[in-house]
């Protein structure tokens, strides 16, 4: 019966076609801008929690916490200091830490000169790994800063491809202020657009280029023992860097967090802005269903005297809502899958868009079997549930008045 | 009148319609019976309430007072639902603006009635063929209403009125819109269904129409003047 139906539902809509294509792109638009908005948040919140991933889970960040807003290095906050540094290490499940510093640098090659920020590692092997891990640096050309580099200096993947006229060479020389360095390595791409546009340097130089206090640290990496639970951990260092400055819950100047945290919080906040975006593209697909709306109420109009033929051949109140609602239906699934595609194609050009503008593969689009069917049934469903008031509109006609209707 | 044999009684029927403050009396207590195999003409003037009286017989609309029989049942009471199956079962129609539909074949249109009663799909392209070809239209087929001439799209009426085997056929000025050389052919056909063992009423103000019929029963004001 269904097919039956479907057909003569199908030969209705293809009658009126301009009305019928018109009526489609209006789901058509919603439910692609629905699907790409809904594949790229997911794609998003994957590929954040990859990169997140590849640092482990199993290291701990101690960061001041200031007043003001301001990013790591400026002087709204209150720095760490070696005292800071030296309870952590002394922490039960802390196997190693180290203090890095941040601060603001002029760099130039030839004409051009520019700020960023140079970024310290320390100089000893296992301390350097738990701080590359940290941030995700790896080596693309050259090698790492060690032992004795005092004039040599590592350049993240932005700095050296597109900061300067002539992308930066490993062995060629820059200005760090007023210090001349050479550069030995440049990083791969991290994902962290900070990391990505800074200079790293081993610690002492830095100090000293610079003219930073030796005391104050800007970052304070932990690394933890195997088989202890991180958040463990964090509780601790909290707690013993509250002790040492005699704040209570809530008062704190500085913030320990562990990477799950910050996924977590970052995931959530992902999801809520994919959410009012998704919800926002809804709203169009709310007008495109009141375009089926529409076109349904005129399609009955239109076929008032039709509706009484059919109704005097036979055809009970079900059977025309039936067909009607088959009609629009038809037009939702039909704007559905159109709609997908469409979404699809945006999603993909918007990835492909991202990564030539960025460079970096942080924008992923995340498509998946349900998302896909979802898509189309929820836009079938729209079709119908648009269709139901006209579709009774319909069944309920006199059959004698539809007849004499001219 | 309490006879068993009837196809089709009516027992002072009325039809009261109301608008506003106004009351219109389009039946006023018809009574008539109609026997299976029988060729019925009604006709009367414009107002007269034939029109309300074959939408009666033809289970499209209830009575305001009365009791209508098809085949013994009364229908003066029956739901909405109810009457729809009853049309599709056992009534044929014929209107005078043919009202096929328009997105449809010549088939696809015979075939409706069926649809509505859930026969098969191979089962209604079988019967439909058949009864186009009852009424020459076998070459015509596949052809929309608009591709068919107003003689045309009546036969396929027709057709599609005898889709279900029904009891009766009802006629609403059938040939009203056809020129009268067409009007012969299809009265013909009439005539060779009503042969053949169907039940025909027809609706009309033409005595060329009527006589054909082998009863003729005249309506004015809302009573049966003559059968």
């Amino acid at each position: 019966m269904w097919k039956e139906y479907g057909h003569v539902a199908a030969r209705n809509v293809r009658q009126r076609r301009l009305r019928s294509w018109l009526t489609i792109i209006g789901i058509v638009i919603g439910m692609a801008a629905v699907v790409a908005l809904i594949s790229l948040g997911g794609g998003l919140r994957t590929a954040i929690s990859a990169q997140f991933g590849s640092i482990g889970a199993d290291k701990i960040t101690i960061t001041p916490k200031g007043p003001g807003f301001g990013p790591p290095g400026s002087f709204s906050t209150t720095k760490l200091t070696k005292d800071d540094l030296r309870i952590v290490r002394q922490v039960n499940g802390v196997d190693l830490a180290i203090g890095r510093v941040l601060s603001p640098v002029q760099v130039t090659d030839g004409e051009k000169s520019l700020f960023t920020f140079a970024v310290s590692v320390p100089a000893d092997r296992e301390s350097k790994k738990l701080v590359m891990d940290s941030l995700n640096m790896k080596i693309d050309r050259g090698r790492m800063v060690g032992k004795g580099d005092r004039l040599n200096v590592v350049v993240g993947h932005t700095v050296a491809e597109e900061e300067f006229s002539d992308p930066l060479q490993v062995r060629q020389t820059i200005t760090l202020q007023n210090t001349t360095v050479r550069v030995v390595g440049i990083l791969k791409p991290t994902g962290n657009f900070q990391i990505d546009d800074s200079i790293i340097i081993l610690e002492e130089p830095m100090r000293d280029f610079l003219s930073i206090n030796e005391r104050e640290y800007d970052v304070i990496v932990a690394q933890i023992l195997e088989g202890v639970e991180p958040s463990n951990v964090r509780d601790r260092i909290a707690r013993e860097l509250r002790n040492e400055r005699n704040v209570e819950v809530g008062e704190e100047s500085f913030e320990v967090s562990s990477p799950e945290q910050t996924i977590a919080s970052l995931n959530n906040i992902l999801l809520v802005v994919n959410a009012v975006v998704v919800g926002i593209a809804a709203i169009s697909l709310l007008v495109g269903g009141i375009g089926v709306m529409n076109t349904m109420y005129t399609a009955v109009l239109q076929r008032t005297r039709e509706i009484g033929v059919m109704k005097a051949v036979g055809g009970t109140r079900s059977q025309i809502i039936t067909l009607f609602l088959l009609e629009s239906a038809i037009l939702g699934a039909a704007g559905g899958v159109i709609g997908v595609v469409l979404g699809v194609g945006l999603s993909q050009g918007a990835v492909i868009a991202g990564q030539a503008a960025t460079g970096s593969a942080l924008l992923q689009a995340s498509i998946s079997l349900p998302l896909l069917l979802g898509a189309m049934v929820f836009a079938s469903f729209i079709g119908i549930v648009s269709g139901i008031w006209p579709a009774r509109q319909a069944a309920r006609q006199d059959p004698v008045d539809a007849l004499r209707y001219e | 009148m309490t006879d068993t044999s009837t196809l089709i009684r009516l027992e002072d029927v009325e039809k009261i319609y109301q608008m506003g403050d106004v009351t219109a009396s389009a039946l006023a207590g018809a009574s008539l019976s109609i026997y299976p195999k029988e060729f019925v003409a009604i006709m009367g003037p414009s107002g007269s309430g034939k029109s309300t009286l074959m939408n009666m017989v033809g289970c499209l609309d209830t009575p305001t007072g009365g009791k209508i029989f098809l085949e013994q049942q009364d229908i003066s009471k029956l739901g909405e639902s109810r009457l729809a199956q009853l049309r599709g079962q056992k009534i044929g129609f014929v209107f005078q603006q043919f009202n096929l539909i328009g997105t449809l074949t010549a088939l696809e249109n015979v075939a409706l009635p069926m649809l509505f009663q859930s026969v098969s799909q191979h089962e209604r392209r079988r019967r439909a063929a058949e009864l186009l070809e009852l009424v020459d239209l076998s070459e015509r087929l596949h052809h929309r209403p608009s591709e068919l001439s107003g003689g045309q799209q009546q036969r396929v009426a027709l057709a599609r009125a005898l889709a279900n085997d029904p009891e009766v056929i009802l006629a609403d000025e059938p040939t009203g819109n056809l020129d009268s050389k067409t009007e012969e052919a299809i009265m013909a056909l009439f005539q060779k269904l009503n042969k053949d063992g169907t039940t025909i009423i027809i609706v009309t103000h033409e005595k060329t129409v009527a006589r054909h019929a082998q009863r003729i029963i005249h309506i004015q004001d809302g009573v049966i003047v003559g059968a």
